[in-house]
């Protein structure tokens, strides 16, 4: 399975290998989508909507290898840009999943750091979900964000920091 | 300390919440719909001058007025039929009313096609197959074996109907080849006796035209493309630029006389307001269809002269010559911001002006036959019947010896998937659609999978889960409309869930492939135009995008080979290989697939699923060839530089079935010129992002023979090779361009 082979190919215009692509990383364009707007309505849009500016833009990624960290920032973005139009995230709770009291032994204060993190700005919940949620080194996340890293480690630095403020807030 | 590994412990439960969040099933056709919402964009937008047009653009109905109304006869009314009159637009002001009552009841939602709106984009472009390549998704004769031409020597473009030549990126007369290389340049390359080759002349153009595709007719070579007046550099935000470039664009047709090959002319330019739709020729006139979209509707107070279309003729002056609102025809129950235009010239009579019709419409997707023109456009999903199912207008025009003139007008439930879903016989006019039911009423948010018109079917990605979310609101239909439009046969119904991959009419029947997980091949029968009935259906894994009659009793499918697999419960069809087969029809009961011809793995990929001008086939020969990019996706060893693109050639016939007589591949030239390639790149600091591998320049694209050669084009090269062994006899390289200088590799938005 060779991806920068499909990304070739799907920049030739070959809409097969574009949509084998974008099926392989269907699920984490979702879950962060999903994670920002916390519906699925609004998450399906802007999936949708990162597709569409991805298939029109392909031609212009430069380097093929970098297509994971391309998709990914064109997917921040379209959900920065979703969140500032429609500002109305819903509130964490709602989005409370049934299952969650399997998962959690702690269900408080988990859903405290839920909150907080939702309270985050765009800036620094996007530092959490790519750091946190999808695992990226603090190098990786810089390339999605083209910031230097030390802007990064000072946003993760800071974001870390709001966390854990609020947290003690509450738990005080 | 203990709060940050409190944090942190929570940090991975939110991760793992994060994990468990569910994908709908939905996604994969909101994933598809955005591909088919980006192929709609590219089409507008001049990335690739395809053929169709925008989407929900809307087109004008012709009428015929220009020159000629200028010059002679001043009626301001164009009778159309002896009883049909269409009213006129008449003046600006009227204009601005006909198309404020259209904004007014619909919200001026269709303007948001261009400006990516999901909903109107989407209801937009069920017509348009064309992939990246293709000019206009058109395809191949009706007639069996009528891609060759029996009596010559030389292949001919595969069209749809017999008489009616369609643009290619290639022609030849047996003597000469053109080939239109990288949009930009024609090479014009001499073939000797033997396999000899040489070039005798690259044609260039103006910096921003592109060319679409070329016709040849004895020493006059048509080249039809679109121009960019004002190519704005402040196209960094491509939704906000799109409009502009809409604006700005006009469809050129350019003559030249070509019968000195070392002193080509250009002899005449045309060019209309709009963008390039699609183009016939019959007989020595040749017909093209532009779209002028009006975007500056929201401004029409302050900007009349938007609403205004030009042309010009070099035959008549190098003036742009405004058309007259009195000879704009509109349908007063159809009104769309957009003009649909339609010009037509003699090749032979260089002194008649060329005359141009223009109708306030909207339309798409285009077929002919050689007496008529039918122009599709999908309603406007503001004007959507109450009950939620997509509906396909048709403009029906008459060819007349100066121009064409407006016939009728129909309307039928369903979109189409490309010209191949349309056909004429007998004065009745056939056409495949598959309907889309709404369940809800936003079609945009997750049900906006479910719904929409088009072609992603045929040309995009054919994996396609059977959800929990029930399809049965996609049913496939067939209707037989009368000489006036209105239908007289239908059958409805067909293949509940599935949508149409591909379409045939041949004679008296009709051959439709849907497709869920398997391909039913349904074999219908059409003597009784009233009466439409299945005669049979064959159920095989994989589909064909395109059908081309084999003889009277066979068929070649081409599409994808798939296997179901189970995903998470769900039953999915995965595509294998390119599949190539021949369907027996003769017990039209029992259509069975009789040869089968299997390419590559996932992701291999040919134009012809998509433009079927691609395919070269000649049943005398017993030869078919295609342009094939090989890959396999699931192989782990495979890396980017093994997989293959070139010409695969088969002998075919009805004993042997479709053998491979053997590959022809231009990638070797690439490789050796790949280091000097990368070092020019990187000298000019220019990264070759749309043939990324700087082998793309040898694709090979096209496929024609001449004799007792084969010859294969791509950007780079033109090779010899002998037909019936297909040894290399001689090859010569191309005069290209750098397509990534046309298309500079810019950031993507950054924030």
């Amino acid at each position: 399975m060779d991806t920068n082979a499909k990304i070739k190919l799907a920049q030739k215009g070959d809409d097969n290998a574009f949509y084998e692509l974008i099926s392989e990383q269907k699920s984490k364009l979702y879950k962060t989508a999903f994670a920002y707007v916390k519906n699925k309505e609004e998450a399906m849009d802007i999936v949708s909507d990162t597709v569409y500016k991805a298939y029109i833009s392909i031609k212009k990624l430069k380097e093929p290898s970098f297509f994971n960290t391309w998709l990914t920032r064109i997917l921040i973005n379209t959900s920065l840009d979703y969140i500032n139009k429609n500002s109305k995230v819903s509130s964490l709770k709602e989005s409370i999943s049934a299952d969650i009291s399997l998962i959690l032994k702690d269900e408080d204060q988990r859903i405290d750091l839920k909150e907080a993190v939702d309270k985050l700005t765009s800036e620094y919940k996007t530092i959490v979900i790519l750091k946190y949620f999808q695992d990226m080194t603090l190098v990786e996340i810089a390339k999605v964000l083209q910031c230097p890293l030390g802007t990064v480690k000072t946003r993760l630095h800071k974001a870390l920091g709001e966390l854990r403020l609020d947290l003690k807030e509450e738990t005080l | 300390m203990n709060k940050d590994s409190m944090s942190k412990d929570n940090m991975d439960e939110l991760k793992k919440e994060y994990d468990n969040i569910e994908v709908p099933p939905e996604i994969d056709l909101a994933i598809e719909n955005a591909i088919k919402k980006g192929k709609v964009y590219k089409r507008i937008s001049r990335i690739k001058a395809l053929s169709s047009i925008a989407a929900v653009l809307v087109l004008a109905v012709g009428i015929t007025l220009g020159v000629k109304h200028l010059m002679t006869n001043n009626t301001p009314i164009i009778v159309v039929d002896s009883n049909i009159t269409l009213p006129v637009v008449g003046s600006a002001l009227n204009l601005q009313k006909l198309l404020k009552n259209y904004i007014g009841g619909n919200s001026g939602m269709a303007y948001n096609t261009l400006t990516r709106d999901s909903e109107s984009s989407s209801s937009a472009m069920p017509g348009a197959v064309a992939s990246g390549k293709s000019t206009l998704n058109s395809g191949v004769t009706s007639d069996s074996a009528s891609t060759t031409n029996a009596t010559s020597d030389h292949s001919t473009t595969n069209i749809q109907v017999e008489g009616v030549d369609e643009e290619d990126l290639v022609k030849t007369d047996g003597e000469y080849i053109f080939k239109v290389n990288a949009q930009k340049i024609i090479n014009v390359i001499k073939v000797g006796k033997d396999s000899e080759m040489e070039v005798i002349d690259n044609i260039s153009f103006e910096e921003n035209y592109n060319i679409s595709g070329i016709f040849l007719k004895n020493n006059t070579l048509v080249v039809v493309g679109n121009s960019y007046a004002n190519v704005d550099a402040g196209n960094s935000d491509q939704s906000k630029s799109s409009s502009m470039k809409i604006s700005n664009e006009v469809t050129k047709v350019i003559s030249f006389d070509v019968s000195n090959k070392k002193a080509i002319k250009r002899i005449r330019d045309i060019q209309v307001d709009g963008s390039y739709n699609s183009s016939r020729m019959i007989g020595s006139r040749v017909y093209i269809v532009a779209n002028k979209y009006l975007n500056s509707i929201g401004n029409i107070k302050q900007d009349e002269n938007a609403l205004k279309v030009y042309y010009s003729d070099s035959q008549v002056g190098s003036d742009k010559i405004a058309i007259d609102y009195n000879t704009i025809n509109y349908l007063p129950d159809s009104i769309q911001p957009n003009y649909i235009m339609v010009a037509s010239y003699n090749l032979d009579d260089n002194k008649e002006k060329a005359n141009i019709s223009t109708i306030l419409g909207s339309g798409n997707s285009i077929y002919s036959s050689d007496k008529n023109l039918y122009i599709a456009g999908n309603k406007s999903i503001n004007e959507k019947s109450s009950n939620g199912s997509t509906s396909t207008i048709l403009y029906k025009f008459a060819y007349e010896s100066t121009g064409v003139k407006f016939v009728a007008k129909g309307e039928v439930p369903g979109n189409i998937i490309n010209q191949f879903s349309m056909d004429e016989q007998n004065d009745n006019f056939r056409i495949a659609t598959t309907e889309y039911k709404y369940s809800g009423v936003n079609p945009t948010a997750q049900g906006n999978s479910t719904v929409q018109s088009d072609d992603s079917k045929a040309s995009v990605a054919p994996d396609q889960k059977v959800s929990n979310q029930p399809q049965n609101q996609i049913t496939n239909n067939l209707y037989i409309l009368g000489k006036d439009m209105k239908v007289v046969g239908k059958l409805q119904g067909l293949a509940s869930g599935e949508q149409i991959y591909s379409v045939r009419f041949i004679d008296d029947r009709a051959y439709i492939v849907t497709f869920m997980l398997t391909d039913p091949l349904f074999v219908i029968d059409l003597k009784d135009p009233t009466s439409p009935k299945v005669l049979g259906e064959l159920k095989i894994p994989g589909f064909s995008n395109y059908l081309h009659p084999y003889d009277e009793t066979h068929l070649i499918g081409f599409g994808m080979d798939t296997t179901v697999i189970d995903e998470g419960g769900a039953d999915r069809a995965k595509t294998k290989g390119l599949k190539i087969a021949i369907f027996d029809v003769s017990d039209v009961s029992k259509p069975v697939q009789q040869f089968m011809a299997t390419i590559g793995g996932a992701g291999t990929y040919s134009e012809v699923l998509n433009n079927p001008k691609a395919l070269l086939f000649s049943k005398e020969k017993s030869l078919l060839a295609l342009p094939v990019s090989e890959n396999n996706y699931e192989s782990i060893n495979n890396s980017s530089n093994e997989s293959y693109q070139g010409a695969y050639i088969y002998n075919i016939d009805l004993v042997n079935g479709i053998k491979l007589k053997g590959k022809i591949t231009h990638m070797d030239e690439g490789d050796k010129t790949k280091q000097n390639n990368t070092n020019q790149n990187n000298s000019k600091g220019i990264s070759d992002s749309i043939y990324p591998s700087s082998n793309g320049q040898y694709f090979v694209d096209r496929i024609l023979y001449i004799k007792e050669n084969l010859y294969t084009l791509s950007n780079g090269l033109i090779k010899a090779n002998d037909i019936n062994t297909l040894k290399e006899k001689s090859k010569l390289k191309l005069k290209t361009v750098d397509l990534s200088e046309i298309y500079p590799a810019d950031g993507v938005r950054t924030k």
